[in-house]
């Protein structure tokens, strides 16, 4: 087990040099030892020990069952990067870390608490977030949200708890955008579900502040499966980040998310992700949103860490005059592969969206975008924009693109652009004519090239990026 | 009635020309394929394409390069009538050992059919950081300014559709460098079009 002394704190990451720059930023192990554990593997015995555990009602656990058989009928994808390596018999699908929910900060056990101090989530909080809702290992462990955001009738909870108290949101909701059936990882997200966050914001309500939940895996052989679920009802707003860091492990991880969010008319979601997990996780994520009349959607996504990331952010615009957008921003180093994209589908009339996609492959690593552009016969006057750039820093290093564009209506307009390049030697030279070094010139280009993404993130995430961004860059041209 | 394919290769000033024009009915995969043996090879591949009724075409392109200094340039153009559909997928690729590659794809497709269909797979796999590679692709229909500007002087909804087409070939026809095959292409368009 790596054992390793953490930086100060995910505000303020060290800026590491030379081989140390090689280690992982937050690869820092706390020996946390779980209350309850299930076996490794995949059975129905497991999935009802869950259930039992979790006090869940019936339907809940035939829902598991089913998405179980799923699950094992599908054959894995032989798509996007290599799935092969993932032994899913010698994965822990379960683990509860402590008994109860901490009301308060001061009940949060002292070693866990530890590990949230590194994050720098109460530096975060008392600064300007609205709710921390923070998942270690599979449960929700420490809530906390404003009493204001509770009067106004928003709802913040995680998806565990939010089972048992609402009940008739999950019957409507839950599952519909992303039906098991969807693909091998929704079923198996399905069968073993645990934590995420559950938000429903009343009509008309704008929430003014990001809401916040950090996620962590913290137990090696562990896959995370958190389930997060967003209801944005008539004319509301929202802005929901989820940051990602997690510690480093011997053996190979999985995360396998599902998010649905239900954009009502005239509402608008903002998502936002920035994903660092330790470069041994397979991140295979399901995210989806569906959006009606007049309602925005946008995805603000960004991969850095993990192993392979499969990341697809989809939006359906179902309502006439619905918008949505995805920026994504990828970098991948040795021994990484972000596969990563957006989907649209416009399925009504004045429909418009747009994709901007960054990325930035080096040390052998490599990214590629996916995308798939779909306009339904009938959707007259939508509008489509798509570009993605893509950066390789070196000769080892590898960028893909794969668009597809399924255009079934005349009046509509679609523009795609792509294009692969390098850091240029007339930039590059023009820094260090200035007095810059090479290294710190390069670092300079590569943050101005990720710029139009980071301008669109709150202030300390565009920070952190910046300087996550400058950390991998470190002696990585020359 | 309607028009053979038509598909020729002209050579001049060290660049070679692959012109097609498309616009027969053909269910099979249509692969057209470059791949460069020599460095500094230039090629240019060129192709038009007409498709009505329920047309039908799978159309791949593919420009390979795996060795240094080569350059390759796509250009598909493509109007669409009717119930016809077209499946592009158009692919450049660049090994590692490919420097200084110049590879660009640039496709243009006009829907002009209640049913008419494309899907468009530009795809780019780029091992190579020294190159230069992209694509670009637009899909839509005829600007109802540009309609309506050349109906305001006088010519009828026919006749200013079918002179915005004519105008959106023209670009690509004026890329090809023999003046004689230029024409032919030409001809084989305007053909194709008055079928209407």
């Amino acid at each position: 087990m790596v054992t390793k002394k953490n930086s100060n704190s995910k505000l303020n990451p060290k800026i590491t040099t030379g081989k140390q720059a090689n280690e992982y930023q937050f690869g820092f192990h706390n020996n946390v030892k779980p209350i309850f554990k299930t076996q490794k593997g995949i059975s129905p015995k497991i999935v009802n020990q869950i259930s039992w555990q979790k006090k869940e009602p019936a339907w809940m656990n035939k829902f598991r069952l089913k998405a179980l058989k799923t699950f094992i009928d599908k054959p894995i994808p032989l798509w996007g990067g290599d799935l092969s390596q993932i032994k899913f018999s010698d994965i822990y699908y379960y683990l509860k870390p402590i008994k109860k929910k901490g009301k308060s900060w001061n009940e949060v056990p002292k070693n866990i608490k530890e590990t949230f101090e590194k994050l720098g989530i109460p530096q975060a909080e008392r600064k300007y977030l609205a709710g921390v809702e923070t998942q270690y290992d599979s449960e929700a462990i420490y809530g906390s949200l404003k009493k204001d955001l509770v009067k106004k009738g928003i709802i913040f909870t995680n998806t565990d708890e939010a089972l048992s108290k609402y009940p008739e949101f999950f019957k409507e909701y839950f599952g519909k955008i992303v039906p098991p059936a969807d693909n091998k990882f929704a079923a198996l997200n399905s069968t073993f579900w645990s934590g995420g966050s559950f938000i429903y914001i009343p009509k008309n309500v704008k929430v003014d502040l990001p809401l916040q939940a950090y996620f962590r895996i913290n137990a090696a052989s562990m896959g995370q499966f958190e389930r997060t679920l967003i209801i944005a009802d008539c004319g509301s707003f929202v802005h929901y980040i989820e940051g990602c860091t997690a510690p480093i492990y011997t053996s190979d991880s999985l995360h396998s998310a599902v998010v649905e969010i239900f954009v009502k008319k005239g509402a608008r979601v903002r998502y936002t992700t920035i994903q660092n997990w330790s470069k041994n996780v397979y991140n295979l994520v399901t995210k989806r949103a569906v959006v009606d009349e007049e309602g925005t959607m946008e995805w603000v996504d960004g991969n850095l860490g993990s192993k392979l990331t499969m990341k697809y952010p989809s939006i359906y615009l179902k309502g006439r005059k619905a918008t949505g957008e995805v920026l994504s921003v990828a970098m991948a180093g040795n021994n990484q592969h972000q596969d990563v994209g957006a989907k649209v589908y416009h399925l009504s009339p004045e429909t418009s969206s747009r994709i901007t996609s960054k990325s930035v492959s080096k040390s052998g690593g490599r990214t590629g975008y996916r995308g798939l552009v779909y306009v339904a016969k009938g959707a007259k006057n939508s509008n489509i924009r798509v570009s993605c750039d893509a950066l390789i820093l070196d000769g080892k290093s590898r960028a893909d693109t794969y668009p597809t564009m399924n255009i079934n209506e005349q009046d509509a307009n679609i523009e795609h652009e792509a294009s692969v390049s390098k850091v240029s030697e007339e930039q590059l030279f023009y820094l260090q004519s200035r007095g810059i070094p090479k290294d710190e010139a390069a670092s300079m280009i590569v943050n101005g090239f990720i710029e139009p993404i980071v301008r669109e993130l709150p202030m300390e995430y565009a920070v952190e990026l910046n300087r996550l961004m400058k950390m991998e860059m470190e002696g990585s041209v020359g | 009635m309607t028009n053979k394919n038509y598909s020729k290769v002209i050579i001049s000033d060290n660049k070679k020309q692959h012109l097609y024009f498309i616009n027969q009915n053909m269910d099979m995969l249509t692969q057209l394929k470059i791949t460069q043996k020599k460095r500094g090879e230039f090629d240019e591949l060129i192709i038009f394409i007409v498709l009505k009724n329920k047309d039908k075409i799978n159309l791949e392109t593919k420009t390979l390069h795996n060795i240094p200094k080569t350059t390759a340039y796509t250009y598909v153009r493509g109007v669409i009538f009717d119930n016809a559909s077209l499946n592009h997928k158009g692919l450049i690729k660049i090994d590692r050992k490919a420097n200084l590659t110049d590879a660009y794809l640039s496709c243009r497709f006009l829907l002009l059919g209640e049913s008419a269909q494309v899907v468009s797979l530009p795809y780019l796999e780029i091992e190579n950081n020294n190159v230069k590679a992209s694509h670009g692709v637009s899909i839509g229909r005829i600007d109802k300014e540009q309609l309506y500007y050349l109906e305001s002087r006088g010519l009828s909804s026919y006749q200013a559709q079918k002179l915005i087409i004519e105008g959106f070939f023209e670009d690509l026809l004026l890329k090809i460098n023999s003046l004689k095959e230029r024409e032919i292409m030409r001809k084989l368009i305007m053909n194709s079009l008055n079928l209407n």
